[in-house]
C-alpha cells in the first residue's frame, strides 16, 4: 500500500506516508513491515527502525505533536538493535531469545485484532441496510416495559440530574449538615411504604444540597443491592422510577 | 371503533402467526425463546422452535419484506437488505453513528479477548485506549465486568447485549475468526498474550440486569414466575 496524496516530500527511503492516518505506533509499524513486505519472524531492525524515526522526524517538520507512545516505541527499537550488536552471553543458559521476538508477537496480535475491528466494520456497514422498528411501546403500556440498564447508565444518569439541579440551585446553604446513609435510606423506604413506585428526580429535587443527592443515590444503590428496591429508567437520560423488590423482602 | 369480544384461544394455536405477532408487536427489541414460550404455555420448546422456523420460510415464500432475525440470543423482524435504499427515504433524518477506528480496535480487543483490562489492551494496541472505552461505555457496547486481582485492581471489560445487536450477532460463537500467527484467533480464545494473562482471579460483576418486568405488557414479556 504505498499512500498517498497531499504527502509533500518522502523521507529517505522513498516511503510515502499520510500523516496522521496511524491508529498508533503499532499500526505504523505495522504498516513498515507490511507494505516493504518485511518478514514479521525477522524484522530488519536497522532499517525500520530509520523508516520510523524518518517518519517522526516528517511529523516535526510538520509540526505534529507527537504522541508519547511513538516516542516510547522509537527508544525501543533503538534498545532492541543495540541488543542485537552485543554478541550473546556465553554464561546465559540454553539459547537466548531474539530481541525481536516480543516486537513480532505484538505486531501479529495487533495485526489480528485489527483484522477483527475490520470485520465489525463490515458487520456494521452491513447493519446499514437493515432496518428494525425503533418504535416506543403503545402509550398505554408505556410505563410498563422494563428498560435494560446496567450501573454505568444509572451513574450518568445522576451525573445528569445532578448537574440539572445544580443549574437550578440559587440558595447557598451556609450550615454543614450531617447527612447519613442510614437515614437516607430510612427515608426511601418511608417512601416506598407510602407509594409503589415513586420517581427518584422528585426526591432529588427535595434535597437540599448535593451531599444529600449524593447520599441519597448511594442509598438507593444499597437498596437495589440488598434486593428490597429496583430501580427502572426508560432512557439514560429519564428520571428514574424506585419500586419495591416484589421478589425479595419488602 | 367497535369493541369486539375477543376470540376464545383455539386449542391448537397457528404457531406460527402467533411468533409473527409476538415479535411485531415487541418492536426492536429481539424477543427471547422463554418470551415466547411464557406467551404460549401449552406448547413445547421444539413446537416452538418447528414454529420459528416455519415462520422463515413462510416469510420467505410469500415475498415479504420483512425476515426473521436471530439476534443477541432472541428473536426479531428486520427489513430485508435490499429494500435499504428505498427505506432511507423515510428517515431523512437518521444518523446512525459509526464507530471511528481507533474505537472499533478497542471494541474488536474487548469482544474477542474479554474479560480484559485498559493496560492489556493498551498492551495490544500500544495506545491509551481510556477516551475510547467511554464511548463504548457510553453507548453500551461495553461494560464493566468486574475487576482483576492484581495490584490497583484494574477495571474488567467485556461485551453487552448491545454489542451483540448493533453487529446483529446471536452470541459471542458468531464473531468471524481472525487469522493470527497463521493459526485462527476463536473468541474464546481468551488471551493472546500468556505474558500478560496474570491468571489472577476475577470479581465478578452481577450480569447485566435481566429485562424483567413488573407486568406483562403487549411485547410479550413475560412476568417473572411466581416464585
Amino acid at each position: 500500500m504505498s499512500q498517498a496524496a497531499g504527502s509533500a516530500a518522502s523521507p529517505p527511503g522513498g516511503l510515502e506516508i499520510h500523516v496522521g492516518r496511524f491508529q498508533g505506533p503499532l499500526d505504523l509499524l505495522l504498516h513498515l513491515v507490511r507494505s516493504q513486505d518485511m518478514d514479521i519472524l525477522d524484522i530488519p531492525i536497522v532499517e525500520i527502525a530509520r523508516q520510523y524515526n524518518a517518519y517522526l522526524e516528517r511529523m516535526r517538520e510538520l509540526d505534529l505533536e507527537i504522541a508519547s507512545e511513538y516516542l516510547l516505541m522509537a527508544a525501543t527499537l533503538a534498545h532492541i538493535k543495540s541488543r542485537m550488536l552485543l554478541p550473546p552471553d556465553p554464561e546465559a543458559e540454553g539459547v537466548e531469545e531474539d530481541p525481536r521476538a516480543e516486537l513480532s508477537r505484538q505486531l501479529l496480535a495487533y495485526e489480528a485484532f485489527k483484522k477483527a475491528a475490520e470485520e465489525l466494520a463490515a458487520l456494521e456497514s452491513a447493519r446499514d441496510l437493515v432496518f428494525t422498528r425503533p418504535v416506543p411501546p403503545p402509550r398505554e403500556f408505556a410505563g410498563e416495559v422494563t428498560v435494560r440498564a446496567g450501573l454505568t447508565d444509572l451513574v450518568r444518569a445522576f451525573e445528569r440530574i445532578l448537574a440539572r439541579l445544580e443549574a437550578q440551585e440559587s440558595t447557598v446553604v451556609v450550615h454543614r449538615e450531617d447527612v447519613r446513609l442510614p437515614d437516607m435510606m430510612q427515608r426511601l423506604l418511608d417512601r416506598l411504604e407510602q407509594r409503589r413506585r415513586f420517581s427518584f428526580r422528585e426526591m432529588l429535587e427535595e434535597c437540599r444540597t448535593r451531599l444529600e443527592r449524593i447520599v441519597l443515590f448511594l442509598a438507593l444503590l444499597e437498596l437495589i443491592r440488598n434486593g428490597v428496591a429496583r430501580a427502572r429508567q426508560a432512557h439514560w437520560r429519564e428520571d428514574i422510577l424506585v419500586e419495591a423488590e416484589t421478589g425479595g423482602t419488602t | 371503533m367497535t369493541s369486539t369480544v375477543p376470540p376464545p384461544m383455539r386449542p391448537e394455536p397457528d404457531l406460527p402467526a402467533v411468533i409473527e405477532a409476538m415479535l411485531f408487536a415487541s418492536a426492536s427489541e429481539p424477543v427471547l425463546m422463554e418470551e415466547i414460550r411464557a406467551g404460549l404455555p401449552e406448547c413445547e420448546a421444539e413446537q416452538i422452535e418447528a414454529g420459528i422456523e416455519e415462520l422463515e420460510r413462510r416469510l420467505d415464500r410469500r415475498g415479504s419484506g420483512l425476515r426473521l432475525e436471530r439476534v443477541a440470543g432472541g428473536f426479531r423482524l428486520v427489513t430485508r437488505p435490499e429494500h435499504a435504499e428505498r427505506l432511507r427515504s423515510l428517515f431523512r433524518f437518521r444518523n446512525r453513528k459509526r464507530l471511528t477506528p481507533a474505537a472499533l480496535e478497542v471494541l474488536a480487543i474487548v469482544a474477542y479477548a474479554q474479560p480484559i483490562t485498559a493496560p492489556e489492551i493498551q498492551e495490544i494496541r500500544g495506545t491509551d485506549p481510556a477516551y475510547a472505552l467511554r464511548v463504548l461505555l457510553d453507548r453500551r457496547l461495553i461494560r464493566i465486568v468486574g475487576r482483576r486481582r492484581v495490584v490497583g485492581r484494574p477495571i474488567l471489560y467485556g461485551t453487552t447485549r448491545e454489542f451483540l445487536m448493533h453487529f446483529g450477532l446471536d452470541s459471542l460463537a458468531d464473531l468471524p475468526p481472525v487469522e493470527a500467527f497463521g493459526t485462527k484467533v476463536m473468541p474464546s480464545q481468551r488471551r493472546l498474550f500468556p505474558a500478560s494473562a496474570s491468571d489472577a482471579g476475577e470479581e465478578a460483576v452481577p450480569a447485566e440486569p435481566p429485562a424483567v418486568p413488573a407486568t406483562p405488557g403487549p411485547t410479550g414479556r413475560a412476568a417473572p414466575p411466581p416464585a
